[in-house]
Parts: C-alpha cells; structure tokens; sequence
C-alpha cells in the first residue's frame, strides 16, 4: 500500500481519538470492558451456533435431522449477533482506533470475517436448494465445507484475542 | 497463610514459569481459553433456551440436550485446562483478585444448579416432547445457568482488567 494511506490512517486515528465520544469511550473506566462483555457474549452464540451446524455438516450431531432444518434453526443465530458484533467492535475501535485500525492482526481479522460471511453466504444458498428431505452434503463435500469454516471462525477469535498484544 | 505459599510454589514450578515468562505463550493458551469458553457458553445457552420455552422449540429438550452437552463439556475441559494453566502462571496475583475469586464462586454456583437439576426437575427431562415448555423447576434451573454463565463471562472479563 502507498505511504500516504498509512499517512491519512495515522491522521484519521489521531482525529477520531479526540472526538468526544471517543473521549468518554476513553475515560469511562467500565465502559471498554462491557463492551467487550456484550462483544464475547455475541461470539458465543455465534461460535455455538457455527458448531452445530459444522457438527450436522459431517454428521457428528443431529445426523437425523434434515440438514435445511438444523441450518434454519442455527444460521439466523450468527445473522442477528452480526450487527452485534460489529456495533460492539465499531464502539471498540471509536475508544481505541490506532490499538485497532493500525494493527496488523486486527487488518487481518477483518479479512477473515469478510471472508467467512461470503462461506456462510454460500453455505446458506446451498441448502435453500435442497429440499426438506435431504439428509445433507456427501462425505467429502461436508468436509470441504466444513474445514475454511473452522480455520475462518477459529482464526477470528485467535486475531482477536491478539489485537491486544500487538 | 500456608495457601499463599501453595500458590507461590506453584507459580515458581517449571511450565508456569515458562508461560509467565515466555513471548507468546500466554496468548496463545488465552485465545484457547476464550475459544473454548465461547463454545461452553453458546452450547449451554441453546439448552437453558430450549429449557426455558424460548427457543428450539420443534426439539424434544432430552435428545437436544444430549447432543449439546457433550460439546459443552469437551469444550469445558479445554477450558478448564487453559484457564488453570493461566492460573498457575500467575497464582499469587489472580488468588487475591475479586473477579477471579467471584468467578470460581460463579463456576460452582452453575455446577450445583446443574447437580440438583439431575436429581431433582431433570429426571423428567424425556417427557418435554417436542412442542413442550418443561415445568418451572426445569425452566427456573435454566434461567439460574444462563444468568450464572453471563456472568461468569463478566467477572472472566473484568479480571484483566482490575489485575495489580
């Protein structure tokens, strides 16, 4: 990348550090740590959720449920913590732009997760597809499937535990 | 007190010492200990959900419950092994702190929930069909665990944040 965008980055955190809010975001000793408390809650629905129906996927759980069923029950879980997700982060990164914006872990995590909601995209299209009485994904299709979800979902909450010892 | 020199001598064994003191190696049990967590806590909640009336609703609460559980205690027992090995890295400082102590208290709270639900409302778990909201005794076990895993997950967060 040029170096004027690491310029204009630089003088983007340094503007949205001394907004106002960013400045209550920053003095409010309680207000971080809830953030990240509402922020870990929406992952665990989400990595719950990502569980079941990766598990369904290759049969290790509810292989006699119909795999449309499982999806319908579990997908509107990780949909609706999104916002939650990224409003909590949004507030995160107004609190502490250059401890976010300007790491290379957070950069990367955003990667991932515009990667894994384009797979979960994809995932949610294919079984709308099918009918009600399919049991689901072939053998190798299902672990195909499965696998950039796990290393996707498993790498976003690594990069974020990181971001702090960047 | 003989506990403080228990933690001391454990903070100072080998393997704890190497995590306190190595560059990356508490990270990386951390980022465990919260994958592990997140699973423990979104698995449990579909159950104490499904418990209260609230969700999964077109599934009989035993057969659910017997496929989730399972993830949530090998999901426990990662958990349970990071965080005492995070522990053990830093024992003297995390035995004192008000977070970490209310989040064991928390942590056993949620066990004893979990033990009277089995001998007592649970043992009529196979009769909440699909379509059914089990008896209060049931649906007050499974509000108590998801209120008490939250707040494990709060005091879990604010240890960090109050450590000297």
């Amino acid at each position: 990348m040029p170096l004027s965008f690491f310029a204009e980055l630089d003088a983007f955190c340094e503007w949205l550090e001394g907004t106002p809010f960013s400045q209550i975001i920053q003095k409010t000793y309680w207000i971080i740590p809830t953030i990240q408390i509402v922020h870990i809650l929406a992952i665990a629905a989400v990595a719950g959720s990502v569980l079941m129906i990766n598990a369904r996927l290759l049969r290790l759980i509810d292989a006699n449920q119909p795999l449309p069923s499982v999806a319908r029950r579990f997908l509107p879980v990780i949909w609706r913590a999104l916002p939650v997700l990224l409003l909590s982060g949004l507030l995160m990164i107004i609190g502490e732009p250059a401890r976010s914006l300007k790491n290379p872990i957070f950069q990367t995590k955003v990667v991932l997760i515009l990667l894994v909601c384009a797979h979960t995209f994809y995932l949610q299209k294919r079984l709308a597809g099918h009918g009600e009485d399919v049991t689901g994904f072939g053998r190798a299709r299902a672990f195909a499937t499965v696998l950039p979800a796990l290393v996707l979902w498993v790498g976003i909450i690594f990069a974020g535990r990181w971001i702090a010892y960047y | 007190m003989w506990f403080e020199d228990f933690f001391q001598w454990l903070q100072d064994l080998d393997i704890p010492t190497r995590i306190r003191e190595g560059e990356s190696l508490f990270p990386w049990i951390e980022s465990i200990h919260v994958l592990a967590i997140a699973l423990v806590v979104g698995t449990i909640m579909m159950v104490d959900l499904r418990l209260l009336g609230l969700a999964s609703m077109d599934r009989p609460v035993g057969r659910l419950a017997r496929g989730v559980l399972v993830c949530t205690w090998i999901a426990f027992a990662f958990a349970a092994l990071t965080g005492g090995l995070l522990f053990a890295a830093n024992a003297v400082t995390y035995a004192g702190n008000f977070f970490f102590r209310g989040k064991m208290v928390l942590l056993a709270l949620a066990g004893l929930n979990m033990g009277c639900f089995h001998l007592g409302a649970g043992r009529a778990i196979d009769n909440w069909g699909a379509g059914v909201t089990p008896p209060p005794g049931a649906r007050i076990a499974g509000g108590l665990s998801l209120t008490l895993w939250i707040l494990v997950i709060c005091f879990g967060r604010w240890i960090g944040f109050t450590l000297k």
